[in-house]
């Protein structure tokens, strides 16, 4: 680590640094791309914008550490935003939750691209690589998000809030907030991502007949509740799993069963915190009785 | 409000969703319900599917019946009045419970209701539409509503019905005339139809009138549907797709689902217990209605009446191609967006993704297999700008077997591993 703070002091024209490390953040990676066209290192090669804590240092790659400023993030955003206009934006802001290793170093060429063509939809190129690697990972992003809407399970608590954990691939809390809110205005509901540690939090109470509530951040919730969200479960939550297992059992038939198709629409990963796994087979409940 | 009897909630559930099962008129898309602030819901977006059974068939909704009490003995029904069977009735209030409290949990994006006929045609349906005017007043629900229509339902509660209900659908049972009279005697085809008639009647007047009046009713937004069971009776694929293409056109349904008749019966009229489901043509019927919802197909070119079944061995779309090679090579630098979505492993999303690419570069089989076609099955049918092969198979007289060799084991998968079974 306090080889990467040293670097702080390489001088353009002394050694020309070919690695660009951001604080993980969007703006963090806007601020070192405001970094990158200041300094004029865009058409170096080798160039690579890496997040600080995916960034192993090597002995022959020369690193540059660019502290997030927000000024200067704000006007790359608004300068992408009138070249890209908003499905574009957000193809970036998507293929930045990915996370990917490369992911920083991919978005800085798709948006060279798009400064040195900038009367080119460059979006729709996806002859250029960049542009296909891109599109590829916005489409995974886009696939995790919409795996999230379908599989978070909430579970009603004694608080009177609808709670449920994820481990989602990539950090789509902020992309799936929007769904939740609009469709659970009369509820209060929380979803935490315990990989990230932070969660997004819907108050109803601070909601108006005309607009739903914002969402809050959370963080730092209690471990031992992570880790057993029975203990506080409020009285008909394990009811209403029962319930739900009973018809998830029931509406299979048999004579199509298929575990490998079953298996690739719901990918194992997930059935950890999907309430109608976490049943045996042959449970009382699931039985026909009348 | 009726008290729910949860003791017993459990088991009524499990009979009335395992009765429920073999309905597959259930996606949820095409909702337009928004949320109009404070209730609880919104089906304005496409369909999710918040589970898969072990069958490998989506979760979107609460499917259950009502009840599976019924009146008639259709055959092919295990809700039949002669079946051997255990029965339930859910109350009104216990559905609404269930698909609130479901809905809360993210379990289900709304209600699929259907029923067995208990007493009368309008008995039954005026507690379906009971159901769903409790979830939308009193609830304040803005999920996903489908509702079954049931034989012999009066008009006015079918109309009643629209505009609580997202969706309303009407089972054609089975695809032939003669079948239906078979299996199930006390049904025809022409009363099935009627109030499809009537529901569609119904949204063209309630859009016209939404046009000079915007706070006019909505009625069933998202259209309606229709299902039928193949393989029961011994219809020809031929005569299936006839009639969705008729129902499309005439009565404008959204959608027609096929299902592949599982025998659980034994019934000297029906396919013994133990035949198999047929899985595959059921993909194939599936498949042939996609070409003609979004690839431009008329029924005529699906299935010729020389040889009236799918190809089981192969896709519609391939199947044409291969039956019409004139049509090919298509150069998809110059084709039209029609021709380039007639090309086997290209869909519409690939086709348009060509369409807009085409602009900046020449494109080769590469970019088509990065774009996400099928490039094992499209090579033998594009010219592109550099040299292909593959095209020198497109003249061959076993070229059908020679296709068919090269991809049968992408079929396989693709076929989501059914063919293991066999
Ligand atoms: S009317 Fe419907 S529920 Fe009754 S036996 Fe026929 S198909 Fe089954």
């Amino acid at each position: 680590m306090s080889q990467l703070l040293q670097s702080h002091d390489y001088t353009v024209g002394h050694l020309t640094p070919n690695i660009v490390l951001y604080e993980p953040s969007f703006e963090g990676w806007l601020s070192a791309v405001f970094y990158v066209y200041a300094n004029k290192l865009q058409n170096d090669d080798s160039l690579q914008l890496i997040a600080q804590d995916c960034y192993l240092p090597s002995l022959i790659a020369q690193a540059t550490s660019v502290t997030t400023d927000e000024y200067n993030a704000e006007r790359v955003l608004t300068k992408l935003h009138k070249l890209l206009g908003r499905s574009g934006m957000r193809n970036i802001l998507w293929g930045f939750l990915s996370e990917k290793d490369n992911i920083g170093t991919t978005l800085f060429q798709v948006v060279k691209y798009a400064i040195d063509y900038p009367r080119r939809p460059i979006m729709e190129d996806l002859g250029n690589l960049n542009v296909l690697e891109l599109v590829q990972t916005v489409k995974s992003v886009g696939r995790e998000k919409h795996r999230m809407e379908a599989f978070v399970r909430f579970e009603h608590t004694t608080d009177d809030i609808y709670f449920a954990r994820v481990e989602p691939d990539f950090n789509v809390l902020p992309l799936i907030g929007e769904h939740f809110r609009q469709r659970y205005q009369d509820q209060h509901w929380a979803i935490y991502d315990l990989s990230r540690g932070y969660g997004i939090y819907y108050d109803k109470s601070q909601s108006t007949p005309s607009r739903p509530a914002t969402l809050q951040t959370i963080t730092d919730l209690d471990d031992t509740v992570l880790r057993n969200p029975a203990s506080i479960h409020s009285e008909d939550e394990q009811l209403y799993q029962k319930f739900w297992q009973g018809y998830f059992t029931n509406v299979n038939i048999k004579e199509r069963k298929n575990p490998r198709l079953h298996k690739q629409y719901l990918p194992q990963r997930y059935w950890k915190y999907l309430s109608e796994k976490q049943v045996l087979p042959n449970a009382e409940h699931l039985q026909k009785r009348r | 409000m009726a008290t729910i009897n949860y003791e017993r909630l459990q088991g009524k559930l499990n009979i009335l969703a395992d009765a429920a099962k073999y309905d597959v008129s259930c996606s949820s898309s095409a909702g337009t319900r928004k949320n109009q602030g404070g209730g609880l819901g919104d089906a304005s977006a496409t369909g999710i599917c918040h589970s898969y059974t072990e069958d490998g068939r989506c979760v979107s909704l609460l499917k259950i019946l009502l009840t599976n009490h019924c009146i008639y003995d259709c055959a092919y029904c295990t809700s039949r009045k002669s079946n051997d069977t255990p029965r339930a009735a859910f109350s009104v209030e216990e559905v609404v419970d269930l698909t609130m409290q479901f809905y809360r949990r993210n379990y289900i994006e709304g209600l699929f209701l259907s029923s067995g006929i208990f007493k009368s045609g309008d008995y039954t349906m005026e507690r379906l539409v009971e159901v769903a005017k409790i979830l939308r007043t009193r609830e304040r629900f803005n999920g996903y509503i489908h509702l079954k229509t049931i034989p012999g339902a009066s008009k006015e509660l079918l109309l009643e019905a629209g505009l609580y209900a997202d969706r309303l659908s009407v089972n054609i049972e089975i695809p032939t005339k003669s079948g239906l009279a078979l299996l199930a005697p006390e049904k025809s085809h022409d009363e099935l139809k009627a109030p499809m008639e009537t529901v569609k009647t119904e949204i063209i007047t309630i859009k016209e009138s939404r046009k000079t009046h915007k706070k006019a009713p909505k009625f069933v937004p998202a259209g309606q549907t229709s299902q039928m069971i193949v393989g029961a009776s011994n219809e020809t694929d031929l005569q299936v797709i006839q009639l969705s293409s008729h129902f499309y056109k005439q009565y404008d349904l959204k959608r027609v689902y096929y299902s592949g008749y599982v025998p659980m019966l034994s019934d000297s009229r029906l396919p013994a217990i133990g035949t198999p489901v047929p899985m595959i043509r059921e993909n194939r019927l599936y498949q042939a209605d996609w070409l003609m919802r979004f690839y431009g197909f008329g029924a005529h070119e699906i299935v010729e009446p020389d040889s009236p079944f799918l190809d089981l061995d192969c896709d519609p779309k391939l199947a044409w191609a291969i039956r019409h090679r004139e049509h090919f090579p298509i150069n998809i630098q110059t084709a039209t967006y029609e021709m380039i979505v007639r090309i086997p492993g290209i869909g519409t999303k690939t086709a348009k993704k060509i369409v807009k690419a085409r602009k900046f570069n020449q494109l080769t089989l590469y970019h088509l297999k990065k774009m996400g076609a099928a490039v094992n099955r499209a090579k033998y049918f594009i010219a592109t700008t550099g040299k292909n092969e593959h095209l020198a198979h497109l003249t061959r007289y076993n070229f059908r077997q020679y296709v068919l060799a090269q991809t049968q084991t992408k079929y396989k998968d693709q076929r989501n591993g059914q063919l293991a079974l066999f």
